[in-house]
């Protein structure tokens, strides 16, 4: 993935990439799961790697010690930018 | 700066009680074990405590309630922890909480430390797993973070015990009130003065600085919980209106969702907080222990390896092995049911005593059961360590997308391993399971179809049934056995979710991947040892209550008046018969009076029944000494060839008359079995059941397995039975009774039905507890019954138009559900994209800078 197309879902992302996240686009209770393991608006996150059939996918949060697994199914909720199209802060 | 009174606790005050909170899979059951010396379950797995326990622990002089609480990540009403902490935290507030941080996730839950000081809640912050973060080369300073918290803080490591002492220091303190808190709460910028202006409307128990957040959030439950605090109905509508109108006001001017900036400000804060006291030694690049691992257990290609090598040592150190051990434990079994052989009333020629029949009808009911203990020990250890370790996790990450697609869940991997995907296990444990399983409506699926694993208790019928019918396919059934119940389950759970369980509520998948844990021998054993034990409960209640009940209902109402007086008359003739062949004997007058006749017989039964458990000519020599020694007269007639013409002689008219005797017996209580009212049962069924190949007698198994399924072996063995000491295998009863034309076919359909079969009487207690609800409980009966006695019908039915063998239609019948399975599983999926219809991204704003 290129920057040209900076916005994209985290479902897209290839394992490896490290993003930021922009926005949630959930409601209800599968938004707030999200944001209670810490997958908030600006967090930057890495796609580590999908499982063996490719659903669903491990992701770390800040470089840190924290690893999730989210489905893809909700990982089309977040809405990330690669991190290469940032500038860094 | 926010100061919290503590005014409820005074020394020796019994009253008050201290709660551990935390998140998931932080070390909060641990540290409850450790202060309390209680056994509360710990794993390495997410979720694990699901309803809230206590205990008393003892600080100085005081005895308070410590009460442990499902992990949490915030204090919404989304989720039934959350719902469980919230209402216990509101409701019936604590003295003293103490909130219980993953060292090496701080930032994350920081966030709920912020959520308890709001509340006002007194808090010593435990800062658990901090040998982790040593570990990682790391250093964190807990004084600069209770100077930045304004809380107590302690440095726990709950594994090893250490903090403890500072731990209950910090509590008497606040307790005695030599210590005050000084909360150093979050700033909400623009929302502040929103806050405080809640704030002053609400009533004294809800009058927190949470509770107004809550109520600008528009929190589902405000409602209900103002109400429950007092407020009059009306004063709850201007104060729900009031928010309403602060919360447009605010995310009008800012643009911002309310609730999403809550978090962030929070989330902000608690990563000033993070950086202020955590020294990173290397810029947080150094990969981890866990993530070093995991590049190779989670490996694309060589993940379904490493899982199908664990699966294969669970089975084989437990099943394998385990069964190896049962040789030795057995014979301990079966010497004690002979010494309450002995010790009860002693055997009539025709009749039996009724406490004597009673009591090793029970003897055997439960040295089934107990026999299979070994095996549990070593199946639940293993499970535990995986549990600990974290490995558990991973599988359920692994099988995620499986099980998903078929409406069960990644953490549906347990419960049905515990039930036994392959073979052996128990239903009962696998149940109790599905608590860890957050999404519901999985979760109800899992539950379902747990029951249709190859427990330990239906291993026996197969293993008969193979041993008569397929002796020379016994590795093509017993793979057929193991693959054709997790394949129906799949497809099973894959119906339920579609039609009946389709309205339920379902959960996302976001789970977090634990650290790789050493697993401590004291855990894993005592997890084993519970679940065993919860296992030999099972035994020592509901399956000796259920034996008693089905012991009647096979024996009641007994023989008629004529059936009785027939028999009597067969027994009168071979009782002469024998006087007959022995009369000119020189020692006819040891066996003259019926108590010298059965003395005899039974000291002939006995020492059967012992000689069979024996292999070692030495053992059988000890044997035959122990006998000769106890009853040396006897003896001589008894044992097996020696002695004189003379002795040989009564010797074989013994024989003679104990077969005719057995005979006699043997169908007396098939007579019996007949006239019971299980027996009118079973051929009352007879039309509904005669379309899968089964009789009565299998009917009345079944009906009486459904008690414990271990009782379906023993049941066929009393209706295919000869008298007790019987040396004859059932397997050769069994094979001539049901005779070979389409003997096979019935097998395999009575087979296919076993392992569909209604979950025991003890799983579905469990269901019921694990439901709440009688009419999934019924449900789990009702419908596994139908469909195995559709299936059985249909193969049966089938096999006999085609004119199939049995071989041949299992194989059919196998490819056929494998058909099914692969079209469900790679059909292809609309991608459900609900977060379009729902919110379009515009309209939520998110936080970031
Ligand atoms: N390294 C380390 N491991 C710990 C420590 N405390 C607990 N553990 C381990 O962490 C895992 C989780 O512990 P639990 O006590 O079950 O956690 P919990 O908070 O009760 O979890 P839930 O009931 O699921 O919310 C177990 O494997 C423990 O052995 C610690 O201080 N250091
Ligand atoms: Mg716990």
């Amino acid at each position: 993935m290129s920057c040209a197309e900076p916005d994209q879902t985290l479902d897209q992302v290839q394992p490896g990439q490290s993003c930021r996240i922009l926005r949630l686009t959930a409601a209800g209770s599968i938004r707030q799961r999200l944001l209670d393991m810490g997958l908030l608006p600006g967090r930057r996150i890495q796609l580590v790697r999908l499982a063996p059939l490719g659903d669903p996918l491990e992701v770390r949060l800040d470089a840190g010690d924290s690893f999730v697994a989210i489905r893809r199914q909700e990982a089309f909720h977040i809405t990330v930018t690669l991190e290469a199209c940032t500038p860094s802060r | 700066m926010h100061t919290i009174p503590l005014t409820t606790a005074r020394p020796g005050d019994i009253r008050g009680g201290i709660a551990l909170i935390g998140q998931p899979n932080c070390g909060k059951s641990t540290l409850f074990n450790a202060l309390t010396g209680l056994r509360q379950h710990v794993a390495n797995y997410p979720g694990v405590t699901v309803e809230k326990k206590q205990g008393p622990m003892h600080l100085g002089d005081r005895r308070l309630n410590l009460v442990d609480l499902p992990g949490t990540y915030s204090l919404t009403a989304f989720s039934p922890e959350e719902r469980v902490v919230r209402s216990f935290l509101l409701d019936s507030p604590p003295t003293l909480g103490i909130h219980v941080l993953d060292a090496a996730q701080l930032q994350r839950g920081l966030s709920l430390t912020f959520q308890l000081l709001e509340m006002g809640l007194p808090v010593i912050c435990a800062l658990n797993m901090s040998d982790v973060v040593r570990r990682q080369g790391h250093t964190l300073d807990p004084r600069r973070l209770a100077e930045l918290l304004g809380v107590p803080v302690v440095e726990t490591v709950g594994r090893r015990g250490q903090g403890l002492d500072q731990l209950k220091r910090a509590a008497i303190s606040l307790l005695d009130g030599e210590h005050r808190i000084a909360a150093r709460l979050p700033r909400y910028g623009a929302l502040e003065p929103h806050v405080r202006a809640m704030l002053t409307a609400l009533p004294g128990s809800l009058k927190n600085r949470w509770m107004a957040l809550r109520l600008l959030e528009n929190d589902p439950e405000g409602k209900s919980l103002l109400l429950r605090h007092g407020l009059a109905p009306t004063e709850v509508e201007t104060l729900l209106e009031d928010a309403r109108t602060r919360r447009s006001q605010f995310q009008q001017s800012s643009g911002q969702d309310l609730a999403d900036y809550v978090i962030t400000m929070r989330d902000r804060h608690a990563h000033d907080i993070t950086t202020q006291c955590l020294n990173t030694d290397s810029g947080g690049q150094r990969i981890s222990w866990t993530e070093r691992a995991d590049r190779l257990l989670l490996n694309r290609w060589l993940a379904p390896v490493f899982l199908l090598a664990t699966i294969y040592v669970i089975y084989h150190t437990a099943i394998v092995q385990g069964y190896e051990l049962t040789q030795y434990t057995w014979p301990l079994l079966a010497g004690i049911r002979n010494l309450a052989a002995d010790w009860l009333p002693a055997a009539g020629f025709l009749h039996d005593p009724l406490s004597r029949s009673l009591g090793l009808w029970l003897m055997d009911s439960v040295n089934t059961l107990l026999n299979y203990v070994p095996i549990f020990l070593i199946l639940f250890a293993l499970i535990a360590i995986l549990e600990d370790s974290g490995y558990m996790a991973r599988i359920a990450f692994i099988l995620d997308r499986v099980l998903h697609r078929f409406g069960l869940h990644g953490q549906s991997t347990l419960p049905l391993i515990l039930g036994g995907v392959f073979a052996g296990g128990c239903a009962v444990p696998g149940v109790m399971a599905t608590r860890a399983i957050p999404d519901p409506r999985a979760r109800l699926a899992t539950i379902l179809t747990v029951p249709y694993m190859n427990c330990l208790a239906k291993i026996p019928l197969y293993t008969l049934l193979i041993g008569i019918f397929f002796v020379d396919h016994k590795g093509l059934i017993m793979f057929f056995i193991a693959t054709i119940t997790i394949m129906v389950a799949l497809l099973v759970a894959w119906l339920l979710t579609r039609t009946l369980l389709k309205p339920m509520e379902t959960v996302p998948f976001v789970m977090e991947m634990p650290r790789y844990h050493l697993p401590t021998a004291g855990g894993v054993m005592r997890r084993a040892l519970d679940r065993t034990w919860l296992y030999i409960k099972k035994v020592g209640t509901i399956v000796l209550a259920v034996a008693v009940v089905i012991f009647v209902l096979l024996n009641l109402p007994g023989l008629s008046a004529e059936e009785q007086e027939n028999f009597e008359q067969r027994a009168q003739i071979a009782l002469n018969q024998f006087h007959d062949q022995i009369r000119d004997n020189p020692h006819a007058h040891l066996f003259q009076t019926p108590e010298q006749l059965m003395q005899a017989l039974s000291l002939s039964n006995a020492y059967r029944a012992r000689r069979m458990n024996l292999s070692t000519p030495e053992a059988v020599q000890s044997l035959d000494r122990r006998f000769e020694q106890a009853d040396p007269v006897y003896f001589s007639f008894v044992r097996p060839g020696g002695g004189d013409r003379d002795v040989r002689a009564i010797n074989r008219a013994l024989r003679t008359l104990d077969q005719e005797r057995r005979l006699l017996r043997l169908e007396i209580q098939e007579t019996r079995i007949h006239n019971s009212l299980l027996g009118r049962t079973g051929q009352a069924l007879e039309p509904l059941t005669r379309a899968a190949g089964f009789d009565w007698k299998i009917n009345v198994a079944l009906l009486s397995s459904f008690a414990a399924r271990e009782s379906a072996v023993a049941t066929l063995g009393v209706l295919f039975q000869q008298e007790e000491g019987s040396n004859q295998p059932l397997e050769e009863r069994m094979g001539t009774a049901m005779g070979t034309t389409d003997g096979a076919l019935v097998a395999l359909a009575l087979l296919v039905f076993f392992a569909i079969y209604p979950p025991c009487l003890a799983t579905a207690i469990m269901v019921r507890v694990q439901t709440d609800s009688t009419g999934w409980m019924l449900f789990s009966i009702v419908f596994p019954a139908a469909l195995g006695l559709l299936i059985a019908s249909g193969i049966h039915s089938l096999g006999q138009a085609l004119a199939l063998d049995a071989i041949h239609m299992m194989v059919g019948f196998w490819t056929l559900i494998l058909i099914l399975l692969l079209v469900v599983g790679l059909w292809p999926r609309r991608m459900v994209k609900p977060g379009l219809a729902t919110a379009s991204p515009g309209d939520r704003a998110d936080g970031s800078p």
